[in-house]
């Protein structure tokens, strides 16, 4: 299944964004240091300090300095998230149905995203009587369903909800049903 | 014996014809081009737009269409391809040599409203 | 659906992940003096002297006005290739035989005619397509939005068995692979603006 055309893990745009953004800050910053630099001496060959004074307080800390293992420790920290977060395949997606073949189709792949596995509870949670809202969290495995009830005694409701979504579930061919799970909220009427 | 003169036809008439012919093709349609592309309408009740390329007694024609899907493309601008050549030669006298056909359009049968518009038929 | 930059994301974030934990490593190695069995003198008293010594330098400048032109196009690039790709096909040729003419048709056009189609299909809300391949080897990717309390079974049979189906006609060929993504879309989400009757 390496050639799929739905992609089935996150493409880890988020981290790639905030990257770039540094990136380009850095440049930012570093490009105003030489730039000052240049401009204060008039000559090509000034050195950074004389854009930024500040460099040269950097002189004055020593390896041992709190500021500096923070720095280390920042640093090694986020680069390992960023490693992590590179490799890591991250949580799937997707989650896969069993469709039937045709002979006009050589590869044929549905599949539904977890927002809409979280959509199709909820719709199916809401139209229990006794719901008042629905909220629904789901992976490519699992659903878990939240509804909130002025209901005292819950536990029946609870079941029923727990019916409806996966009877919603059983009726779609998933290559396998996601599980249900249901928690009830009592919220005062 | 004096020479019983010359007849001259004009590349806008090999257009109009050519366009004309295929008003007649069941399946194939043309857009109207409206102002500066505003109010342009794509219709299988529209003439396609034909350019003619003139060169001595034969010509090349680029046909620009709208067909009704689900169709074979293929088959529906072969189609249009042997009557163009046929009829064209047939009613003026000019050699049709190539057909380039671009399908600017596909009309499904379904979708009688369009989109963002529900039919009820 | 439309293609993300997941590699070149995976790839930059490994790389420069890598690069700040070596480079925090090797602060906290010298800040804990551990460095000193290797750089002998480098040590957690020993100041960052030499550091600072390097933007002292000629030039130094000047090479950061480089470094940074260079970051600043890294990060530019990396930023745009985050907006999602169609990478549909190249513009179709259909004709029988090229020497009477040519016949040309944009994937655009064909995924517009499939999405329209697919929008007849009792229940979708909304539909995209994208035709990426070749003539010979048409791939069809699809989105459909359908109603929360759709019979998605009946929208998929119908999508095989019609959609698709008149897709490989239009073509001529079979289609190499069909890929859909099917949403849901809540009712109160929803609005149909107009009705023709």
């Amino acid at each position: 299944m390496s050639t799929r055309l739905l992609r089935t893990r996150p493409a880890r745009v988020v981290p790639a964004v905030i990257l770039a953004i540094v990136l380009l800050l850095l440049a930012t910053a570093l490009g105003w240091i030489g730039v000052a630099a240049i401009v204060a001496t008039g000559t090509i060959d000034s050195a950074m300090n004389s854009g930024y004074p500040g460099l040269d307080a950097l002189g004055t800390l020593n390896w041992g300095a709190a500021a500096v293992i923070g720095v280390g420790v920042v640093l090694t920290v986020l680069g390992f998230v960023f490693v992590i977060a590179g490799i890591s395949p991250g949580a799937r997606r997707l989650s896969d149905y069993r469709a039937e073949p045709a002979e006009h189709i050589g590869r044929f792949e549905v599949a539904l995203p977890t927002s809409a596995l979280s959509n199709l509870a909820a719709a199916a949670a809401d139209s229990v009587d006794g719901v008042s809202s629905v909220r629904a969290a789901s992976n490519a495995k699992s659903t878990i369903v939240t509804f909130s009830t002025p209901v005292r005694d819950n536990a029946p409701i609870r079941d029923e909800v727990e019916a409806a979504v996966r009877e919603r579930f059983e009726s779609i061919s998933f290559d396998r049903t996601p599980t249900v799970k249901v928690h009830a909220l009592r919220r005062q009427a | 014996m004096s020479s019983p003169g010359t007849l001259t036809i004009a590349d806008k008439v090999v257009e109009k014809t050519a366009s004309q012919i295929l008003k007649g093709l069941p399946g194939v349609g043309g857009t109207t081009s409206g102002f500066l592309g505003i109010g342009a309408n794509s219709s299988l009740e529209n003439r396609p737009s034909v350019d003619v390329t003139l060169s001595g007694r034969s010509c090349t024609l680029a046909v620009q269409l709208g067909l009704s899907y689900p169709s074979s493309i293929t088959e529906a601008t072969e189609t249009v391809r042997e009557r163009l050549s046929t009829e064209v030669e047939h009613l003026t006298g000019v050699t049709v040599r190539q057909v380039d056909v671009a399908v600017r359009w596909l009309k499904p049968e379904s979708a009688a409203g369009g989109r963002g518009a529900r039919s009820l038929a | 659906m439309r293609r993300m930059a997941a590699g070149a994301n995976r790839t930059g974030l490994i790389i420069i992940g890598l690069l700040l934990t070596l480079g925090g490593l090797a602060i906290l190695a010298i800040g804990f003096g551990l460095a000193e069995a290797v750089v002998p003198g480098l040590g957690a008293q020993s100041d960052l002297q030499p550091v600072a010594g390097v933007f002292a330098l000629p030039f130094s400048a000047l090479l950061a006005l480089v470094a940074a032109i260079i970051l600043a196009v890294i990060g530019l690039r990396w930023l745009a290739a985050q907006i999602p790709r169609k990478d549909a096909a190249k513009p179709l040729r259909l004709q029988r035989d090229a020497r009477t003419g040519v016949t040309t048709v944009t994937a655009n056009v064909i995924a517009e005619a499939v999405a329209e189609d697919l929008e007849a299909t009792p229940e979708v809300v909304d539909a995209e397509a994208i035709l990426r391949g070749s003539a010979k080897q048409p791939e069809l990717v699809l989105h459909v939005d359908v109603d929360e309390r759709a019979d998605i079974d009946a929208v998929v049979t119908d999508i095989a068995q019609r959609v698709t189906r008149n897709c490989a006609e239009a073509l001529g060929s079979p289609l190499a692979t069909v890929a859909v993504e099917v949403g849901i879309a809540r009712t109160k989400q929803r609005r149909q603006r107009s009705v023709s009757l």
